[in-house]
């Protein structure tokens, strides 16, 4: 009896959470099959692959999963990296540290459809904050239409990703690294080992699940991106920011439910096929502490 | 306190806050849709008597605001006591609201407002109006157009504004200091486009940020091209021929992509914007737009002086036509509250209510009884096309494949140096493919 105390405790949670969620998605997966579309007057059938037929010939998919690719490449990288460097040397003791801990993670908290239209407005090539900040530091040649040139859209919504979630990844890698022992930083220093040797030898093992962690997130929370891209571009200029997120809501919005389904399962096994390798490769890296 | 109290009064605050919330919302309050209104489409409050009632309409903002709708809404208040509640929803939002509500199988508006679509009536379930007294005063080839939308040869909405033309839109005072008259034949328009760019003036303005400009011009052409292959569209919607199969489109193509060499159109095509467009426009910048009649609205408020008109695009014997959509249209969903809504048609079609809406939004008029003699610059020019007969019906409200953004962003490509030919297979795939996610016979 008592070994199944855990399972009625979960019962509750899990039964709405298969219900309403796994059912759904279910669902979704089989919706995939079909090519019911709301708006048409022949009633739905079965189609079996049809749809990823159809998905699998359209450039525009092609299209949406590079930028896609490198949307989640661009924002997973230096979330990670930023995070890192940041975390380090939120670490330290200083003056005023507190408050820039909580500084970096504010942005996290705001909406993301919030701080797309904010920069919607600072990355505006007239009179945006963006531009007259690059004038007033004598950089006014590098001013650009960030969201609306097919050069710079891509980067320009990346970089809002970044900016928002860098603290989330932050507060990830500082809980890591308060597991780092000092005694072991002493006795590196002890050992003659510079603070690069330190950090690489010592601290980063101690922090490389936390950083894991971060990378794993960035992968999944990159192939799954839409509303900052729905909040700025809306795919565009033309399709030059059209992601996979983007896609699935044109097409449910235009009534094509199955087609949309298929669209949902392939970024589903999309994200399945990247990140479980990537978490296996990861953890092989962790060390034994 | 005691701990028994404690989590008595604990229990009777919890309560007290459910009930509260329950009752923040009222009857009308179903979720919260997008529109500045803040409530989703409610039902009548009408009980089948005599009662005032109150209807909802979905709009979209920018056709809110057009002159006249407003001022209607509140005759028909003063005249009836009943109250059409007006929920404008922003217009980048508008398709996907409205979609929304419509797959999710939500409450919907009892008036939509909407361009006169052949899928519509299915989407909004709209009530069928084919016997309304009102009917047999529309112009017989604007009905003959409406009524072709449906299998049946029925009628779904009604037409609550005049029509619109589509062509190119230019600056007069431009035109004259130059001493260019209107261009008929493409040789023509050319030379007068050279004239204007040595002037140091843009010839064409085309605003692809904002999408819909960018189809204005396809659909300015298709006219021309209708004239020389009147079956096009019929075999587009057969699929019996791609769109780069129709030499006529291969030809428009091809002739925006030597233009865009030439220079013809703005430097900064992927960013302009459509008020942009006008702002440059009245300021003399830009001798030419193509745009529809909905412009004028804009140009009347923000630029008054601007002295413009509109002429049809050219064609290779210089027989060119214009491009006349349907009529906005008003559907009433069918419920419990159509019978009110098509009272609310009946007042809206009487010859006396349209006199007056026509002194506020003078269209080209679509009933045989109506009389509009203010009508706005465009619509005198599109008059003198519509008398001669060199007029064809709107092509989007005819091709069966539903028109989406994306497909602006297809377009666009021409105009920001995308091959012609690549464009053309790029538009075959997208309409293709929509048309067999549409599930449309043949695709």
């Amino acid at each position: 009896m008592k070994k199944y105390y855990p399972f009625y405790f979960v019962v509750p949670a899990l039964v709405p959470y298969i219900g309403i969620y796994i059912a759904a998605v279910l669902f979704g997966f089989g919706l995939a099959l079909t090519d019911w579309n709301v708006y048409s007057m022949s009633p739905s059938q079965f189609v079996g692959l049809g749809n990823f037929k159809m998905l699998f010939q359209n450039w525009q998919f092609g299209l949406a999963l590079r930028h896609t690719a490198i949307f989640t490449l661009v924002t997973a990288v230096l979330k990670t990296v930023f995070a890192l460097l940041l975390a380090l040397m939120l670490n330290a003791k200083f003056p005023g540290r507190n408050f820039f801990r909580a500084a970096f993670f504010v942005p996290c908290v705001v909406s993301t459809l919030v701080v797309g239209y904010i920069f919607n407005f600072l990355y505006q090539a007239d009179g945006g904050l963006v531009n007259q900040a690059l004038t007033w530091i004598g950089l006014g040649s590098l001013a650009q239409d960030w969201l609306g040139d097919p050069r710079f859209a891509l980067f320009s919504v990346s970089m809002i990703d970044v900016w928002q979630w860098t603290g989330f990844s932050i507060v990830i890698i500082l809980a890591g690294l308060q597991s780092v022992p000092k005694e072991l930083i002493e006795a590196a220093k002890i050992d003659g080992a510079g603070a690069f040797r330190t950090f690489q030898n010592v601290t980063f093992q101690f922090v490389r699940p936390s950083v894991n962690i971060c990378i794993i997130l960035s992968l999944i929370g990159g192939f799954k991106v839409f509303d900052v891209v729905m909040a700025t571009t809306q795919g565009g200029p033309g399709f030059d920011t059209e992601v996979l997120g983007t896609m699935i809501f044109k097409s449910t919005n235009g009534g094509s439910l199955g087609y949309s389904g298929a669209l949902a399962l392939v970024q589903f096994l999309i994200i399945t096929v990247i990140t479980l390798p990537t978490l296996t490769a990861l953890r092989q890296k962790e060390v034994e502490l | 306190m005691r701990p028994a109290g404690k989590k008595l009064l604990l229990l009777a605050l919890l309560t007290a806050m459910a009930c509260g919330f329950a009752a923040c919302g009222s009857k009308d309050d179903a979720g919260g849709a997008a529109s500045p209104s803040g409530s989703a489409a409610s039902g009548a409050t009408a009980d089948g008597g005599n009662k005032p009632f109150t209807l909802t309409m979905g709009i979209s903002t920018s056709n809110a605001n057009k002159p006249g709708l407003k001022e209607m809404v509140q005759l028909y208040h003063e005249q009836t006591g009943n109250t059409i509640e007006i929920q404008a929803i922003d217009d980048k939002q508008w398709d996907n609201v409205l979609n929304a509500r419509v797959a999710s199988g939500g409450e919907l508006w009892d008036i939509i407002w909407d361009k006169y679509r052949w899928e519509n009536q299915i989407k909004f379930k709209a009530a069928e109006l084919t016997n309304e007294p009102w009917v047999s005063r529309i112009n017989d080839s604007v009905l003959a157009t409406l009524k072709g939308y449906s299998p049946e040869g029925k009628l779904w909405a009604v037409p609550y504004a005049g029509s619109q033309t589509i062509g190119i839109v230019y600056n007069k005072k431009v035109f004259s200091d130059l001493g260019i008259s209107i261009p008929k034949t493409i040789a023509e328009f050319e030379a007068a486009a050279d004239k204007i760019k040595a002037a140091g003036i843009t010839p064409i303005y085309i605003a692809a940020k904002d999408g819909f400009p960018v189809v204005q011009v396809l659909s300015s052409f298709i006219p021309n091209m209708e004239k020389t292959n009147p079956t096009m569209i019929d075999d587009l919607n057969a699929n019996k021929k791609k769109w780069s199969e129709i030499p006529e489109f291969m030809d428009w193509l091809k002739l925006m992509q030597s233009w865009r060499e030439k220079g013809y159109f703005n430097k900064d095509v992927a960013t302009g914007t459509y008020e942009n467009s006008q702002k440059l426009l009245a300021e003399g910048k830009v001798a030419m737009l193509f745009q529809g009649e909905w412009i004028v609205a804009d140009l009347k408020n923000k630029y008054p002086d601007l002295d413009y008109g509109l002429m049809a695009p050219p064609s290779k014997d210089g027989d060119n036509y214009i491009d006349q959509d349907n009529p906005d249209a008003m559907y009433a969903v069918d419920g419990p509250n159509a019978e009110h809504a098509k009272e609310f048609f009946r007042w809206w079609t009487s010859k006396e209510t349209l006199d007056k809406y026509g002194q506020l939004n003078p269209l080209l008029p679509v009933f045989k009884d109506q009389e509009i003699d203010n009508l706005n610059p465009m619509a005198k020019d599109a008059q003198v096309y519509a008398k001669a007969g060199k007029t064809k019906g709107h092509w989007n409200n005819r091709y069966l494949v539903t028109y989406t953004n994306d497909m602006n962003n297809v377009l666009a490509g021409i105009f920001l140096g995308t091959p012609a030919e690549k464009v053309a297979q790029m538009w075959d795939d997208f309409c293709i493919s929509q048309g067999k996610q549409q599930k449309l016979p043949n695709f």
